[in-house]
């Protein structure tokens, strides 16, 4: 399994540029609301479509967990993991599927649409989104709080 | 691991409560809710079991504005304290940047502090992590109560590294947002 270990993601704007347009052709190619692209710590990427009214944090963190757990369910029937999950609403539907770089994409559609077409053009578009992932892990991280130690003036208005 | 977003100038990191069983963690999240506005934090949510147990995890969102021109956003988790969950706490430690150990002051608990933080750290040597990579405090809860430890018990028995530490009484908000800071500006200090 990768780990990241202590090192932080660095998302660079050339980098999620390129993400967001993946996710963007995505969403419009496949006619879905929204797609979106979690690390697996839970933290969202990027999101493309119709995210306003969607609480992405808190998406991102349940799906991420989510995946999780299926993992382990996984290991109980012989398989090291399940790459793909589907939750079925009665409107809505979610298509997940796992990155090389065990990051996941989320895309949220109607059920006017169908699951074959979403797999589709997911699976369409996941070597890309590989790659501009592991591009984004190979990048050299930047130091964002030289001056971290003036953070704490400003935590200490906070709370 | 934060995420650091050049593109919208944002970092997000995540915070871990670990602990043992009933010792606070999920009191601490519900105070922090309680008492910061909407605009700062989002919503909770619990994934717990009727009994109000930590089932999977808590989780709370933070956004805690422009730091060094950054907008920093905090993801606060609890882990279930229960010994059967381990896989649980061991899926939650990924991509930690920070934790609060919430230690039970009550003297019965002691062993179970001390199995606690040593089940920690196994978990996070399953992710390469040590307490020497990851920046972490320590909170000894439940000091209202009457049979408790003392202040230098606990520092002696689960505080072998002299880590920032704070009394508290999570129930009553006393000690919760000292811990949370300390937990924070260790985590943006790291990232310098």
């Amino acid at each position: 399994m990768l780990h990241r270990g202590t090192g932080n993601l660095v998302l660079t704007e050339e980098g999620i540029r390129a993400i967001n347009n993946s996710l963007g052709n995505l969403v419009m190619d496949s006619g879905a609301k929204a797609a979106l692209l979690l690390d697996k710590s839970g933290q969202l990427i990027a999101a493309q479509g119709e995210t306003n009214a969607l609480d992405t944090m808190s998406l991102s963190a349940l799906i991420t967990g989510s995946f999780g757990s299926n993992k382990a369910i996984a290991n109980l029937v012989g398989e090291t993991e399940f790459r793909r999950m589907f939750q079925q609403g009665q409107s809505s539907s979610i298509y997940m599927a796992q990155l090389v770089t065990h990051d996941l994409i989320a895309v949220i559609f109607s059920n006017a649409i169908t699951v074959g077409k979403i797999k589709f053009r997911v699976d369409q578009m996941l070597d890309t989104l590989n790659q501009q992932m592991q591009a984004m892990y190979n990048s050299t991280p930047e130091a964002p709080f030289r001056a971290a130690p003036s953070a704490g003036p400003k935590l200490s208005d906070l709370f | 691991m934060a995420l650091i977003n050049y593109a919208s100038r944002e970092i997000n990191c995540k915070i871990v409560y670990y602990g043992t069983g009933l010792g606070g963690k999920t009191t601490n999240l519900e105070y922090i809710f309680k008492q910061l506005a909407p605009g700062i934090r989002g919503e909770m949510i619990s994934l717990a079991t009727e009994t109000e147990r930590t089932l999977f995890f808590d989780f709370l969102p933070l956004d805690l504005g422009s730091v060094q021109g950054f907008k920093t956003k905090f993801s606060l988790y609890t882990v279930p304290g229960q010994v059967e969950y381990n896989a649980s706490r061991k899926l939650i430690l990924n991509g930690v940047d920070g934790i609060v150990f919430v230690a039970d002051s009550q003297r019965e608990k002691m062993a179970e502090n001390i199995e606690s933080m040593r089940n920690m750290e196994e978990n996070l040597s399953e992710y390469g992590l040590t307490l020497e990579s990851v920046p972490y405090v320590l909170q000894y809860n439940k000091r209202d109560l009457g049979n408790i430890s003392t202040f230098e018990e606990l520092e002696a028995a689960i505080n072998p590294r002299g880590v920032s530490s704070f009394e508290a009484v999570a129930v009553e908000g006393s000690g919760v947002f000292a811990t949370l800071k300390a937990v924070s500006k260790a985590v943006l200090n790291r990232l310098s």
